[in-house]
């Protein structure tokens, strides 16, 4: 048995445990769903960077920034911060205050629509599907990779780990096993750069190094090395529109999707919220900028790897004292687990909540009373979440890894569902629930369809006819006119105003004082990003492309 | 190029920290000397 396999075993075992233990403090069913509304700030920030970071980050952006796009990449984890940010105060304070359990329920609540609400609760099941089905992928790869086990073994047994961590223990669960395993990723990767630096000769070095040689110079441009993202993206105004454009897309996530914004329905009060957005958008461009750094400085000592994806993977096992390797590997483990565990747990909540409600409100004579109600509604959820990690684990043992493309298609999916409907949930008076429905669904068929199609028929549109602008566009025209024909309601007219009011808990002038404060320093962010960027990368590489 | 794109990018992040700051620093400000508005109510359907 090779001692990475041993680590991620022990790793697993740990996490299992935890679970269990938290699993005995779960009375209720918002104790289950929305960890009892009690989450401080170090939970929701841990749970914001830990449902984030995935496999996806550490081989799908990883094997981008190694093949030569760090420069558009960078792009999309910087504006994926500002939505972070945006969407705790324009969208995670009301959705709060809504008191709902999932964001199908808020969206529906909002516009007094049940139908706003299962079909939201589609989106969001398919979305988290598709999305667990990327993680599960790679957490099949990471593991056949490194343990030489069967990869079928590696999927299944991955997903009995994040199954059991989700059944048994909830939201609350989630958060404490994210949390950990956030402050395990994000201190391995720490370590790990620092190994993978000297590994390859020393950091600025290696920049230095990339720079200079013609064959990798490109691979630290703004705009990358010509046609790594596809055959579309060819100029520097093409590569450029496809940072923007996808960044638009991460910064919908980091704003609404339902794996970020969930977690404020989780937060103890809106101070809570505000404080975790910044930590959280800081923290998530750190860690992708050092990730997707450190897979490039392997290309100063292994430059054409055959599958990039395993980029980390083989830095890990290559030019890192044992340990060390085993340390990171679990990491990059414990991020996929983690974000495993929060959709996993989202697809049960909202299937309980939004799309069995019926029956678990229904036969009322044989229901005795709230604990009953609560305790149906947590078995619900619990079988919803078992049938999610069966399907997905037959899709991924009968399909072969496509990370990338999956991955991209859930956050597409969710700006061009959700974010206009989301928007507008706060921000407009005049949208009714039938503009919203239409949106959402016009939104729906227009990015899902369309990026399923265009994939299957071997067609790479250009940027500008991306699935997740074609989806936000059907979704703000059908919106404006699905609004233009109906009048708001004064049940509607009531919930966004219920929404916009501000719970006189939130109040305490001390805690306002405090909230301000924090604010204050994070106006600085974009200046700290700024500082990352000149001191880790442009200094260097301008310097090296001078001289 | 790589540096206007870098002080873009932090024009970006500042334009929405700054839009965060000011929006709560009104919504709390106006708290302080509201009265009129309620804690949302419960809903009971669970």
């Amino acid at each position: 048995m090779n001692i990475y396999l041993i680590g991620m075993l022990i790793t697993m075992v740990l996490f299992i445990v935890i679970g269990l233990i938290v699993s005995r403090k779960i009375k209720n069913a918002e104790d289950f769903y929305v960890a009892g509304r009690q989450a401080p700030v170090l939970l929701i920030a841990g749970s914001l960077i830990a449902s984030y970071m995935g496999t996806g980050l550490f081989m799908g952006d990883a094997a981008t920034s190694y093949k030569g796009a760090l420069g558009p990449m960078t792009i999309i984890a910087c504006m994926m911060g500002a939505g972070s940010v945006f969407g705790a105060v324009f969208f995670g304070r009301q959705l709060r205050r809504s008191r709902t359990f999932t964001i199908p329920e808020f969206f529906g609540m909002r516009f007094a629509s049940e139908p706003m609400r299962m079909l939201s609760a589609v989106v969001s099941i398919v979305t988290m599907t598709v999305y667990l089905l990327s993680v599960v992928q790679g957490l099949g790869t990471l593991m056949t990779t490194v343990t030489g086990v069967d990869y079928n073994i590696c999927v299944i047994a991955s997903a009995v780990v994040f199954t059991f961590i989700s059944v048994s223990s909830g939201s609350k669960g989630v958060l404490i096993t994210d949390t950990m395993m956030a402050a395990l990723f994000t201190l391995s990767l720490i370590v790990g750069i620092g190994f993978i630096a000297k590994g390859t000769g020393g950091y600025f070095e290696s920049i230095r190094g990339l720079a200079s040689d013609p064959l990798t110079s490109a691979f630290l441009s703004w705009t990358g090395k010509p046609g790594v993202l596809g055959a579309t993206v060819n100029t520097t105004f093409d590569v450029i529109l496809w940072g923007v454009v996808y960044g638009v897309v991460w910064g919908a996530v980091g704003m609404i999707s339902p794996w970020q914004a969930s977690r404020y329905q989780m937060a103890r009060s809106e101070h809570v919220i505000i404080k975790s957005s910044f930590i959280a958008a800081f923290g998530l461009f750190a860690l992708d900028f050092f990730a997707m750094i450190g897979a490039l400085l392997v290309q100063r000592v292994y430059p054409d790897m055959a599958d990039p994806s395993r980029v980390m993977i083989w830095a890990s096992m290559n030019l890192m004292p044992k340990i060390i390797g085993v340390v990171l590997l679990t990491g990059i483990l414990s991020a996929g687990i983690s974000s495993a565990t929060t959709f996993q747990s989202l697809i049960g909540a909202s299937i309980a909540n939004d799309v069995m409600r019926k029956v678990r409100i229904g036969h009322p004579e044989k229901i005795r009373g709230k604990q009953e109600v609560d305790r149906r509604n947590i078995r619900i959820g619990q079988a919803a979440m078992i049938i999610a990690a069966v399907i997905v684990v037959l899709i991924s043992i009968t399909n072969p890894p496509a990370l990338f493309i999956f991955m991209f298609m859930g956050g597409s999916m969710i700006a061009g569902t959700w974010m206009p409907v989301a928007i507008a949930s706060v921000f407009s008076k005049r949208v009714t629930k039938a503009g919203a429905f239409c949106g959402m669904l016009a939104g729906f068929l227009g990015t899902f369809v369309y990026k399923v199609v265009t994939y299957f028929a071997g067609w790479d549109p250009p940027v500008y006819l991306d699935s997740a602008l074609v989806g936000i566009a059907c979704n703000v025209i059908f919106m404006v006119i699905g609004s233009a024909f109906t009048k708001v309601t004064e049940e509607e007219r009531k919930a966004r105003e219920m929404i916009l009011t501000l719970p006189e808990s939130e109040r305490d002038p001390k805690e306002r004082k405090k909230t301000l404060r924090f604010m204050k320093a994070g106006c600085f962010l974009g200046l700290a990003v700024f500082a990352v960027l000149l001191i880790f990368w442009l200094v260097p590489y301008l310097q090296a492309k001078a001289g | 190029m790589e540096i206007i794109i870098a002080a873009a990018l932090c024009i970006w992040l500042t334009f929405f920290s700054l839009w965060a700051y000011f929006t709560v620093k009104k919504d709390l400000s106006e708290s302080e000397t509201d009265t009129g508005t309620k804690e949302p109510e419960e809903r009971g359907t669970r």
